[in-house]
């Protein structure tokens, strides 16, 4: 279909025809919000990880210096290294522990269901910092968790539970275990309870049921949790930043020390290139593994 | 048919207030304000009832005030926003009022702009370099739990005793008091400023021996009060403020000797009321505040024609002779090497 | 999975001048703390900031759902990849970018207030056009259908008809928006500028002088603003509709 141009505008001025196609108008918004606002910065972000940085300017200069340096000096390899395995353990931990609850909220017909969801939700709306601060109460070596531990005779000494991985990674969890339910009971809910009625019409108990019926057809939902779950994890700041104090380091840590107090601007672009294809990375793992889309929409 | 009239008529308020409000929020500024970053958590009670609120009734205007981030964490947000961070007024130390005034993201404080600068030591004004006015000395002391270090410890090798393991706070490298203790420990196993390599070599099982490493002088608060750490170095000024507080603790400077800390008061160039900015700097550094500030927040200072109490003198930096005793560092040296030090400190500290 | 904001609960209670546990006293003091300038700034800043993004994410969010269901062109899937793609940068990331991009592009003073509500909005897109496009799909055409039928013009029927209907999924990606607005830590990190300052970083500086029971009363506070705005949201836009499907 050619665009005839003048016989176009002259419809237009006739009134016959908007001046835009509709799906324009009504695309062109967010589109143009994006680009300029999102995609725009994000290749800035790149090229700039492609510069060098002497005596605090940046030179125009393309070099690959930041990116061997993050990934051949072994003391940043252990950083990417280190926020991988975090966030895929803190994915895994929170993907297994919301699946139940999540299964619980979805098919409970009790009178409280308002009520459990609120509170399912509720810790969500504090905010991570405050969160966080809770956790390291907790956790601290004159904390609660110790001074139980302690009292009734489980350890002698307090366990080191801060300014550590282990906290760390116990504090994420937590702080996304709400996002994690609520991301698997939108998969749960899409499964038919017509279908579970009639496998069990059709002999089998409640576990062959759920692991045959119930459990694949959620699978796609569960494997897009895991995949959100691990990429807020990769890119969280403030429960490692807290928790973490500073011997512990992340990629996101890092990013920010370089940012704002190094002043390496292209090298922490880099680091967050390398953050962003980790995430990248990992959902196309996962697409490849799971055969089909995980994502909605 | 009404109920669509006052719905429009609902959202169109609606969207006004929301309106208004995000310009209120961007901050429209009325005139005649000057915008402080000085310190924070309870250091900004003190500043506030001593020189702020004096300042604002003397010269009628607001302040507003800005207790976050380090010396170093202000400095970083000066040359990323190349001088125009967003204060007027901004206290550092003399490292980075050196390099800045080098970077020229910095006003020059003359006497012609601060006449006030005639009453500091020379040394104390070539320390903070043209661009800077030292409202105060201090120096790094041990500072010790006087219930549980007993005795008194008399030297810096005790933060790495392993007695002690777990009750040390060590500061990080973003604090000066991480390369003074740096430097201390170079010093005391054979080198010096400008051969740190026997210092560096004491940092890790400095690490070891400690409870944790804190950034932030006044995050290492509450691990004291709560007598979870029994050793710290400390600057005077603060350490004397807790123990008038009534906790157990006590500060001293060890047989090796220590170092001292020229605070600064800078102006950015990029600032706003710059007129005013002068005038609070001036003002700070008047015999008055002067005196004021030194016993409210127990601290020494860099002018030479002060009444002050011999007990205050005793404990703290006042005069030319103390000045003198205490190691004087090359400030630009360390303004220089401060990143370099800084990765090298990370890649010992990460686990 | 309470107990940490169990803890921050009774701290905002306990008398004592820094957190202890069990608590020692009970006094109300750290609420009055809370109405002071330098946190009712902050979180006013931050209601302010959740509350425009929010409607501006929910504006460009439903828009650009309404393209994807309602037409067929070429770039249709791309636009949808892009409208979902925030999601998979990490905001800290975002954060990074477009300090950088403000700054080198010469729009340094948007940092701030400007720059905050741009990034928020781009952030939480993705969340609004996820349930505008549940909404759409999930209406029943032939309503809009019948409007049309009785001679409503096409955008008489779009606001009487279609906009009612999908009204909880704007609603709920709303409010959704503003939570994660008003929370955000790590997008705000780089954007923030002295005086405009948001709720969550400005505890997060505060905690870095240690710990204080007033951050309890405020984390109290801000709960409650959440649940107002939810109630609010329920209430005109009947959002749990939404939540709770056909």
């Amino acid at each position: 279909m050619r665009l005839n141009l003048v016989s176009a505008w002259r419809a237009t001025l006739r009134g016959k025809v908007p001046l835009l196609p509709s799906h324009l108008i009504v695309a062109v918004p967010p589109t143009l919000y994006l680009l300029i606002l999102f995609v725009i910065p994000l290749l800035f972000l790149l090229s700039v990880s492609f510069l060098r940085q002497e005596a605090g300017l940046i030179v125009n200069e393309l070099t690959f210096e930041n990116y061997r340096k993050l990934l051949t000096d072994r003391f940043y390899v252990r950083i990417i290294y280190r926020t991988l395995l975090m966030s895929l353990f803190v994915a895994t931990a929170v993907t297994t522990l919301s699946y139940p609850v999540a299964y619980f909220l979805t098919r409970t017909r009790s009178r409280w269901k308002p009520l459990l969801l609120g509170l399912a939700l509720a810790p969500e709306l504090s905010g991570v910092v405050l969160r966080t601060y809770g956790w390291l109460v907790i956790l601290e070596p004159d904390g609660l968790l110790n001074g139980l531990l302690m009292r009734t005779g489980f350890v002698k000494t307090p366990i080191r539970l801060v300014h550590n991985y282990v906290g760390v990674a116990i504090g994420l969890s937590h702080v996304l275990l709400t996002f994690g339910i609520f991301t698997v009971m939108a998969s749960l809910q899409g499964v038919d309870p017509m279908l579970e009625l009639a496998a069990q019409n059709l002999g089998a108990n409640r576990w062959r049921t759920f692991m045959h019926v119930t459990l694949p057809l959620s699978l796609p939902g569960v494997v897009g949790s895991f995949f959100l779950t691990f990429a807020v994890a990769a890119g969280a700041y403030a429960t490692p930043a807290i928790l973490g104090g500073k011997t512990v380091e992340v990629l996101s840590t890092f990013i920010y020390s370089q940012l704002l107090y190094i002043l390496n601007w292209p090298l922490a672009s880099a680091a967050s290139v390398i953050l962003v294809l980790m995430v990248v990375g990992t959902l196309l793992l996962l697409n490849r593994l799971g055969g089909r889309r995980s994502f909605v929409l | 048919m009404r109920w669509k009239v006052i719905q429009r008529v609902w959202s169109v308020a609606v969207t006004v207030v929301i309106l208004w409000s995000s310009y209120l929020a961007t901050g429209a500024a009325p005139s005649r304000e000057l915008v402080v970053n000085a310190y924070g958590g309870e250091y900004e009670a003190i500043i506030k009832s001593t020189i702020i609120e004096p300042f604002e009734r003397k010269y009628g205007v607001r302040v507003i005030y800005d207790g976050t981030g380090s010396a170093s964490a202000d400095f970083a947000r000066i040359r990323a926003t190349r001088g125009d961070p967003g204060w007027d007024v901004v206290v550092m130390t003399a490292p980075e009022s050196l390099l800045g005034c080098q970077l020229g993201l910095l006003e020059r404080l003359g006497e012609d702009r601060v006449p006030n600068q005639r009453f500091i030591f020379h040394e104390a004004r070539k320390a903070a370099g043209p661009c800077g006015a030292v409202q105060e000395l201090q120096y790094m002391s041990l500072f010790y739990n006087t219930k549980r270090v007993v005795p008194p410890p008399t030297s810096w090798r005790v933060l790495w005793d392993p007695k002690y393991k777990g009750r040390v706070i060590v500061p990080d490298i973003g604090n000066i008091l991480a390369v003074y203790l740096l430097f201390m420990a170079a010093y005391m196993n054979g080198g010096d400023q400008y051969n740190l390599d026997p210092g560096w070599a004491q940092i890790p099982s400095l690490r070891d021996n400690a409870l944790a490493v804190i950034e932030s002088s006044s995050d290492m608060v509450p691990y004291f009060e709560r007598e979870q750490a029994w050793l710290l170095p400390y600057w005077d000024g603060r350490a004397h403020y807790y123990k008038n507080k009534g906790l157990p603790m006590d500060f001293l400077i060890p047989k090796e000797g220590s170092i001292l800390l020229v605070n600064t008061l800078n102006v950015p160039i990029g600032a706003k009321s710059k007129d005013l900015a002068y005038e609070f700097v001036n003002f700070w550094l008047s015999r008055e505040m002067q005196e004021k500030w030194a016993l409210a927040y127990t601290v020494g200072t860099a002018r030479v024609d002060l009444k002050l109490p011999d007990e205050h003198r005793r404990r703290h930096v006042t005069s030319l002779e103390q000045f003198k005793v205490l190691k004087f560092p090359d400030f630009l040296y360390i303004a220089q090497k401060r990143s370099e030090w800084a990765e090298r400190w990370k890649r010992i500290m990460v686990r | 999975m309470f107990a940490p904001i169990v803890v921050v609960l009774l701290a905002s209670i306990n008398s004592s001048q820094y957190f202890q546990f069990p608590p020692s006293g009970l006094s109300l003091r750290w609420y009055r703390a809370v109405f002071t300038p330098e946190w009712m700034g902050p979180a006013s800043f931050s209601f302010v900031l959740a509350t425009v993004s929010a409607a501006l994410a929910t504006l460009l969010g439903s828009l650009g759902a309404f393209a994807v269901v309602r037409y067929r062109f070429r770039g249709r899937e791309a636009l949808a990849a892009l409208l979902e793609s925030p999601i998979g940068v990490p905001s800290i990331v975002l954060g990074v970018a477009l300090l950088q991009f403000f700054s080198i592009a010469g729009a340094k003073s948007l940092i701030g207030f400007p720059a905050l509500l741009l990034a928020h909005t781009v952030e939480t897109v993705p969340f609004v056009t996820r349930t505008a496009y549940v909404s759409l799909v999930g209406i029943d055409r032939s309503l809009e259908l019948a409007a049309m039928n009785l001679g409503a013009r096409p955008w008489q029927t779009l606001r009487s008809v279609t906009l009612p209907l999908i009204k909880p999924g704007l609603f709920a990606g709303g409010a959704f928006a503003f939570v994660v607005s008003f929370n955000n830590v790590n997008l705000s990190l780089f954007l923030v500028r002295p005086g405009q300052i948001t709720l969550p970083i400005r505890i997060m500086n505060f905690l870095e002088f240690g710990t204080a029971p007033v951050l309890a009363a405020v984390n109290i506070l801000s709960l409650s603003v959440i649940i107002l705005v939810f109630a609010t949201a329920e209430r005109v836009g009947g959002f749990t509709q939404f939540i709770y499907g056909r």
